[in-house]
């Protein structure tokens, strides 16, 4: 047999068939570089196991609720929509505040002081 | 002025000057003249602007200084600087307390006097021109010095405005109605300041005066000489109603409603601050150059609208 590779790692985590286990059983008897390679992964793998148990940081994490807005934020925005677009397209305020008669008796009235062509002054109408 | 004055006058124009022109003064006096005298007369007054056009009847008796005008939607009385309108609800005056001095624009002046007749009485016809335009064309009683007829012509040529009488007499009839001399109301313009918005001059007219206009607006009275406008302004509001089915116009990119009456033109328009109603009896081209120099129509953006809603 030669050199297993792979099939070491899975020997050592006891996932190799009964087959490959006596395959390797037979290899490591008779190879000292397989031998000396299962003794590295045994301590790397002890070495990792030994290390402490860390709870991950909490920096960066999105609070669930936070992620869906909620109603209030919704309704707040419909509102605001709605407020703004009424503003915008609601007609202007009350027509502007001209009464017709008046503006027109008050232009007769500066026009007549002044010289001018009499006949076409008299039947001024208003809109 | 008697038809001999009148003769004297086209007379002197004729010899003094060149053809087609004449001094200043001699349209100043026949303008002068022309709101003088005693008569009696029934006249008809047309204007066509486009599609736009109205026509009118009307009576008028002067005699003692003073006018009646017999219209068909109400009558006047003027004498001096007395307005009084009369209607179905009575009489009620206006009454302008002060006003700055007559002057005539000098891009006018006289054309060439050619004898004529009207009404079977002798008459003279003059044009008025501006520049070498004729703007105007009178046939003038000889004898009373009063226009029996006048046209009026826009920029191109076009006759837009005449008024004929159809009914002449001199001096005052012995059964011409009372004038009123008691008035339900009596008005006195007073003089306000100009409006800050308006310039002091506009396409050859100038402003003459300022007045306080109802319901807290003001009127800006421009003229020169021969025509002229009053643009009351206000705080901008909607369009009125009696202009919503008006007619629409533009003058450069702006839009602009108009109302035509026989003797007068009315125009509204709203910039974004202010509603503007222009009234007077200007021909079109130079109603369109006076309103490229006044201020110019416009839309409230957005925000603006916004913030005037929130906080005007």
């Amino acid at each position: 047999m030669s050199h297993p590779g792979d099939l070491l790692s899975a020997y050592l985590d006891g996932e190799a068939s009964p087959a490959d286990r006596r395959l390797m059983l037979e290899h490591l008897g008779g190879c000292s570089t397989c031998r000396d390679g299962l003794r590295a992964l045994e301590e790397a793998r002890d070495a990792v196991r030994s290390l402490p148990m860390l709870e991950p940081p909490r920096i960066g994490r999105i609070p669930a609720r936070a992620r869906r807005p909620s109603v209030a934020w919704a309704l707040s925005g419909v509102a605001a929509a709605v407020i703004a677009l009424g503003l915008a397209f609601v007609p202007d305020e009350p027509e502007a505040a001209f009464d017709f008669d008046m503006l027109r008796d008050q232009h007769t009235a500066r026009l007549v002081v002044d010289p001018g062509i009499s006949t076409l002054r008299g039947p001024a109408g208003a809109p | 002025m008697s038809r001999r004055g009148l003769t004297a006058l086209v007379v002197a124009v004729a010899v003094s000057l060149p053809l087609g022109a004449a001094a200043d003064d001699s349209l100043e006096e026949l303008m002068t003249n022309a709101g003088s005298g005693e008569f009696h007369a029934v006249g008809v007054v047309m204007c066509s602007w486009g599609a736009d056009s109205a026509a009118a009847t009307y009576e008028v008796e002067r005699s003692a200084g003073m006018s009646m005008v017999h219209g068909p939607d109400r009558d006047l009385m003027l004498s001096g600087s007395l307005v009084a309108v009369g209607s179905d609800s009575g009489w009620y005056a206006f009454e302008v307390a002060e006003w700055s001095s007559w002057t005539l624009s000098d891009r006018y002046s006289l054309g060439e006097p050619v004898a004529t007749s009207r009404l079977g009485r002798p008459a003279t016809a003059v044009t008025i021109l501006e520049g070498q335009r004729v703007r105007a064309r009178l046939v003038i009683d000889d004898e009373s010095t009063i226009p029996l007829v006048t046209e009026i012509f826009d920029g191109e040529g076009r006759l837009f405005r005449l008024a004929t009488l159809v009914e002449f007499s001199v001096g005052s009839r012995d059964d011409h109605p009372p004038m009123p001399t008691d008035f339900d109301a009596r008005s006195v313009m007073q003089s306000a300041g100009a409006a800050a918005h308006l310039p002091a001059s506009a396409a050859g007219y100038r402003r003459a005066d300022s007045y306080a206009a109802p319901l807290g607006g003001v009127q800006s009275y421009y003229t020169d000489g021969l025509f002229s406008f009053s643009v009351f302004e206000a705080k901008r509001g909607a369009i009125p109603v009696e202009f919503r089915q008006a007619t629409r116009f533009s003058v450069d990119g702006g839009v602009y409603r108009r109302i035509v009456s026989p003797t007068t033109v009315w125009v509204h328009w709203s910039s974004p601050d202010r509603s503007y109603v222009l009234v007077g009896d200007l021909p079109p081209d130079h109603l369109v150059a006076v309103l490229a120099e006044l201020p110019e129509p416009g839309e409230r953006g957005f925000f603006v609208r916004l913030w005037r809603r929130w906080f005007d």
